[in-house]
């Protein structure tokens, strides 16, 4: 391999690295319609640019789920389960492209009602 | 160095790779990111079914109501909008329309009262809120009225105003609505809204009506109780639907036998501006702890038999005097009558629905009975008239016209459509 075929073939990985590093997910909010623990998914109805769509999230043990609890003048995450969460709720959920699926990172629970 | 030029290509090629591989990253529902730094704030007119929902000037400077309101923020709103009123509570940082900052004082300048009450009401399940992915939870149904007022006064406290949060202490709050009066209304109503601007008197020589002092509280065209001030649906009506009248040789140029031209082809929102600017005008609009209106039921059925009683009810309760035997304003008083600040003023020919000030409809005319035209000799029946005999009247009334059964029936001609 010549020097130039190095120097391409390092710069298409690199382009490829900061693609993946770069192009993080914007958190989709919106209220929860379905909680399917035996799928292990969220599904949230959200609305963008006047038009409301569902989306299915898939939750990963490497997923985190949590609500704020207020501790003196400030706030604490606590760690919530899957099965606790109740459809209606109101939650931001930060994902990856994964497969074609959405995959969770953090879901932060908005308001609980 | 032979090859020395391929490092700067490999730069440039990583930096348009950069470009073209990280557009905004897109959000599994469609938004691009750009679109997501926004605030919550967004200056818009707070609708009509909350237009009247005005804070008591008193609350904001009230140490209890703030004391409450603190509580119900910590429990509540510090978790997005922040324990300082920032925005940057910890379940706020990554929604997509960013929590408003209280400590922006020229944002919350902006934020009219009756604007943040129905934020706080409704959250972001209303527009424009909804449609740029809002996250905030209605609270009507958790927080009664005074609790939203007493956390909106607290909120209110982050941005470092003392006084009362009121356009007479914040002028940006009405000042889009400033603008389309001057552009608009100065020349009738005068800069100050008194109603002595230039060209309206000379519409009416000396006689009545004249262009309204908007700061006197004098209103004619109410759905209120005779004496009160109008709802913003009221003023929105007149500013909407203009106000018609028999005319004269200087109002030809006004559609419709119009004395006040319509103003229907403003956008809604630009309408609304303007009418909180006119009640900017008058402080009494703050003064009114509720805001109660004359209930005008659904139309019964016209019959003939409505309209013979309604006769008898015009002959009983004297209408004839102004509006004449037959209608045409040429009663016996008719040349005698003056309004509120002495001006010869005409009684309305009965006979020509399509000039009513108030509108022409059924419901309109009903509201007109009901309600009188105050600083005018027409008295509110209200109180009077039972509703079932008030319809009678305005039966009678619309029966006057010669095509009162053609128009009505036919949806009206050009006469005002008003929404009920």
């Amino acid at each position: 391999m010549g020097q130039a075929a190095r120097v391409y073939a390092l710069s298409i990985i690199g382009v490829l690295w900061l693609s993946a590093v770069l192009a993080d997910e914007a958190p989709i909010s919106g209220n929860l319609k379905v909680v399917d623990p035996a799928a292990s998914t969220l599904t949230i109805e959200t609305t963008s640019q006047g038009k409301t769509r569902q989306v299915t999230v898939e939750i990963k043990p490497t997923s985190r789920i949590v609500r704020f609890v207020r501790v003196g003048t400030s706030f604490e995450e606590q760690r919530v389960q899957l099965t606790d969460m109740k459809p209606g709720w109101v939650v931001s959920v930060t994902t990856r492209h994964e497969d074609g699926r959405e995959v969770a990172e953090v879901v932060k629970i908005i308001f609980e009602r | 160095m032979k090859h020395w030029w391929y490092v700067p290509l490999a730069l440039v090629t990583l930096a348009v790779g950069v470009w073209v591989t990280n557009p905004p990253a897109l959000r599994a529902n469609g938004e691009d990111k750009h679109e997501i730094e926004e605030v919550g704030h967004a200056h818009v007119p707070a609708p009509l079914e909350y237009a009247d929902l005005l804070m008591p000037p008193s609350v904001w400077t009230d140490q209890a109501m703030i004391a409450r309101g603190k509580e119900i923020y910590a429990a509540n709103c510090a978790v997005c909008h922040g324990e300082h009123g920032d925005g940057k509570g910890p379940a706020g940082q990554a929604l997509p329309l960013k929590p408003s900052d209280f400590r922006d004082r020229h944002a919350v300048a902006e934020m009219r009262d009756n604007y943040w009450f129905w934020r706080a009401s409704e959250g972001g399940t209303v527009e424009p809120f909804k449609s740029r992915g809002s996250a905030m939870p209605p609270w009507k149904g958790t927080l009664s009225v005074e609790d939203r007022w007493a956390v909106i006064a607290y909120q209110h406290t982050f941005s470092g105003h003392q006084g009362p949060h009121v356009p007479w202490e914040h002028p940006e709050m009405v000042q889009m609505g400033r603008d389309i009066y001057r552009m608009a209304c100065v020349p009738c109503h005068g800069l100050d809204g008194r109603g002595d601007g230039s060209v309206g008197p000379t519409l009416s020589p000396n006689r009545a009506p004249q262009p309204r002092d908007f700061t006197a509280g004098l209103f004619k065209l109410r759905s209120t109780p005779t004496g009160e001030l109008p709802t913003t649906a009221d003023l929105f009506r007149t500013v909407t639907e203009g106000i018609r009248s028999r005319g004269g040789p200087l109002t030809l140029g006004l559609s419709g036998y119009r004395i006040m031209p319509s103003f229907r082809h403003m956008p809604e929102e630009q309408r609304l501006e303007l009418v909180e600017y006119v009640k900017s005008l008058n402080q009494e609009f703050w003064a009114r702890q509720d805001v109660k209106t004359v209930p005008v039921p659904a139309p019964p059925p016209e019959t003939p038999e409505r309209i013979a009683r309604g006769r008898q009810l015009y002959a009983d309760a004297e209408c004839w005097t102004c509006h004449g035997r037959s209608g045409r304003g040429d009663g016996p008083s008719a040349p005698t009558l003056k309004d509120q600040n002495d001006f010869p003023i005409t009684a309305t020919d009965l006979t020509e629905p399509s000039r009513f000030k108030n509108g022409k409809t059924p419901q309109d005319v009903y509201r007109t009975v009901m309600t009188g035209l105050t600083g005018t000799p027409m008295p509110s029946y209200e109180g009077a008239l039972e509703s079932e005999d008030a319809w009678d009247v305005v039966y009678y009334v619309l029966s006057l016209s010669p095509h009162a059964n053609r128009s009505r029936h036919a949806g009206g001609d050009e006469g005002p459509q008003t929404p009920q």
